[in-house]
């Protein structure tokens, strides 16, 4: 990249709350929430976690359109008025989405009376990214990425490179994934939802719990304070090894990894501080871990997973944990890896136990999901 | 950008699976059992493009899409809400659309970006543009780019979506795909220009600047209205009206299959496709054929 892509602007809603201070205090203090999910739409009889919305008085109900939008856009707003973009400046900024689900759950609950909705009342993927033009008055481009769990990861991997590059001054990054039935019965169908609590990396890691949320940067070619991070480089990259499962040696993981590190000029010894996927399967995280092996070696930076606080938001997880991150770094800290205790010798990876003093640095963060799809960011706040 | 090749893979729905199986079969040794028809689909074109060419194991892969999978996201919403059972994991798996990009590159045994993408009417030249990105970045240096989308067979959907007549189109599924590379060294064309306009004086404004040398050839999306076509018409009064919609038939990736059908004609020759989304911005894009 040529030009910096800082943040600017950001916005957060997730199971910890709507406002990016209270969620990082509420990371501070180790909290977090899970909500027992029936499974009786197939009429079983046991619930399985899932970290929900708080819904507050006068919100539309969940699971309907309005909750839909409300959320998507009360979201975008605050990452703009975060920003203090002005009316021009939001015409001229292109939106770049990331979503697993898309509008699915839109329609879901017209599936309890009726069946071929989505195909007969779809607008399409890019129909969501267009709402939010509408909505917010852009007159630029949409791109929405589909790619699973790195959907809004390649959302911030372009629209920093395409700034980079002085396509544009600023571009809107939003990352949404609300629940829906088709995703947690889906994940439930393929055993991979874990009993709380979340616990990745550990020796009793049992799988994923599921998140809904949205997060929204403002990137800008301009550095509003001191201590902003921007996005210093990337990587994407396909493992062909299967469509569920990465290659357990990491070899595909390993080589985004040091593509990314490569095109953000930094070398494995810069960067301070790993966010892993640490999604908490025994596959997932066994691959990231070698993966990480191979490119720091016997120097590995601290690593932490933050999906035990806000579940796995699935194709929103790019941009939340980005800010997660961020923001909680610009706060003095990185938080520890919740709910981990027991270290597991065949990873050889032991994650934060403790909270990480610090204020700037070099961040590498992974993300990978279904279909091979591996990314890797590089943030920095430091000149 | 440089093309390198082409892969098309247009017509009426099948209704047999096998059909597209035994298709994609003559291309790759891979037996995908539980592949679906957007996943096939994609394979037809991907693996046409690709037939016969060197591909670089780095070769990056974009597949644009307006709907993606809708038939396996059908099949899981209504075993989960009519049937009352859980979905089946490979149904489930494939609702994600970039299953298909996945098989695309196991198929080929490419590790480089694997994009799936999308932007309402604009997804091809949007993907484009992308690619551009990477390129210049130097990230990618070649590059599989296709469109793909099943049929529509809603017309409801479609008379919402557009505005048009359901009637009037050939409805039509495809995948229709360009080996790019930065290099031109023994290139059959280029993509010269992407380039989005807020508006139809702007899009003429440019039209006005170019110089061409080869005869010029123009196509429009399924947006574009008769009075922008005029107005087009006036500002390439030389340019001969190229139009695959019609001769062709429709589906969502239409530009893609504008491009690919495009570069079947014998001889050298521009197109100038123009393409409108439902804000009211055009794109076009300037292909050279050499």
């Amino acid at each position: 990249m040529t030009e910096k892509a800082f943040i600017r602007g950001k916005a957060v809603h997730c199971a910890l709350g709507e406002e990016v201070g209270s969620v990082v205090a509420a990371m501070r203090a180790h909290q977090c929430q899970t909500t027992e999910v029936p499974l009786s739409l197939i009429n079983l009889d046991y619930a399985r976690p899932y970290y929900r919305l708080p819904v507050k008085d006068g919100d539309p109900p969940p699971n309907s359109e309005a909750f839909f939008y409300t959320v998507l856009f009360r979201t975008v707003e605050k990452a703009i008025a975060d920003a203090g973009l002005q009316p021009h400046e939001i015409e001229e900024m292109p939106i770049f989405f990331g979503s697993t689900s898309i509008d699915i759950p839109l329609y879901e609950e017209t599936y309890r009376t009726a069946s071929n909705v989505l195909s007969q009342t779809s607008s399409g993927y890019g129909n969501i990214a267009n709402e939010i033009a509408r909505h917010l008055g852009v007159k630029a481009g949409c791109y929405t990425f589909t790619t699973a769990c790195t959907s809004s990861a390649n959302g911030v991997l372009y629209a920093s490179a395409m700034m980079g590059q002085g396509a544009f001054d600023r571009a809107l990054v939003v990352g949404y994934d609300l629940f829906s039935n088709l995703g947690f019965y889906g994940f439930e169908a393929l055993k991979l939802i874990a009993p709380p609590p979340y616990r990745p990396f550990d020796k009793q890691r049992m799988g994923v719990i599921m998140g809904e949320g949205c997060g929204a940067i403002v990137l800008d070619r301009y550095r509003r304070d001191a201590n902003d991070f921007y996005c210093l480089g990337g990587a994407n990259a396909c493992d062909t090894h299967s469509v569920t499962t990465h290659d357990p040696e990491g070899h595909a993981i390993a080589a985004v990894m040091r593509e990314a590190l490569a095109s953000a000029g930094a070398r494995p010894e810069e960067i301070d501080v790993i966010k892993a996927h640490a999604t908490g399967s025994y596959h997932n995280d066994l691959t990231e871990c070698n993966g990480l092996k191979q490119v720091f070696g016997d120097h590995l930076p601290p690593v932490t997973g933050l999906k035990p606080f806000v579940g796995h938001t699935v194709g929103a997880c790019g941009a939340i944990e980005l800010v997660l991150l961020s923001e909680a770094a610009k706060a003095g800290f990185v938080p520890a890896t919740l709910g981990f205790e027991t270290p597991d010798e065949e990873l050889g990876v032991v994650p934060m136990t403790d909270d990480l003093a610090i204020e700037s640095g070099t961040f590498l963060l992974n993300y990978f999901g279904f279909g091979g799809n591996c990314v890797s960011l590089v943030v920095s706040n430091r000149d | 950008m440089y093309i390198h090749n082409h892969g098309t893979f247009v017509g009426r729905p099948v209704a047999d699976m096998k059909y597209y199986k035994e298709d994609v079969s003559r291309y790759t040794r891979l037996h995908f059992r539980r592949a679906n028809r957007f996943v096939l689909l994609s394979l037809a074109g991907a693996c046409r493009c690709a037939h016969e060419q060197s591909i670089k194991k780095n070769t990056g892969v974009y597949l644009t899409t307006e709907n993606g999978n809708l038939g396996d996201t059908e099949t899981v919403l209504h075993q989960i809400y009519q049937m009352r059972q859980f979905p089946m994991p490979y149904n489930f798996i494939n609702t994600m659309s970039n299953t298909a990009s996945f098989y695309v590159a196991q198929s080929l045994e490419l590790l480089g970006r694997n994009m799936t993408f999308s932007s309402k009417l604009l997804s091809f030249e949007r993907g484009l543009e992308l690619l551009h990105c990477d390129m210049v970045a130097g990230s990618v240096n070649e590059a599989l780019i296709g469109g793909v989308d099943e049929a529509s067979f809603s017309k409801t959907q479609f008379e919402a979506k557009f505005d048009r007549r359901y009637e009037d189109y050939n409805m039509v599924e495809g995948s229709c795909w360009l080996l790019i590379k930065k290099d031109a060294e023994r290139a059959m064309g280029e993509i010269g220009v992407i380039a989005a306009f807020a508006d139809l004086g702007k899009l003429l404004g440019w039209i006005g600047r170019q110089a061409f040398e080869r005869p010029v050839f123009v196509a429009h999306g399924i947006l574009v209205d008769p009075e922008d076509k005029k107005a087009v018409g006036h500002a390439l009064p030389d340019a001969t009206l190229f139009d695959p919609i019609g001769d062709i038939g429709y589906f969502d990736s239409a530009p893609a299959s504008a491009v690919t059908h495009f570069l079947q004609r014998d001889g050298g020759a521009c197109l100038i496709h123009v393409n409108k989304d439902t804000r009211g911005q055009f794109m076009v894009m300037r292909v050279e054929k050499y």
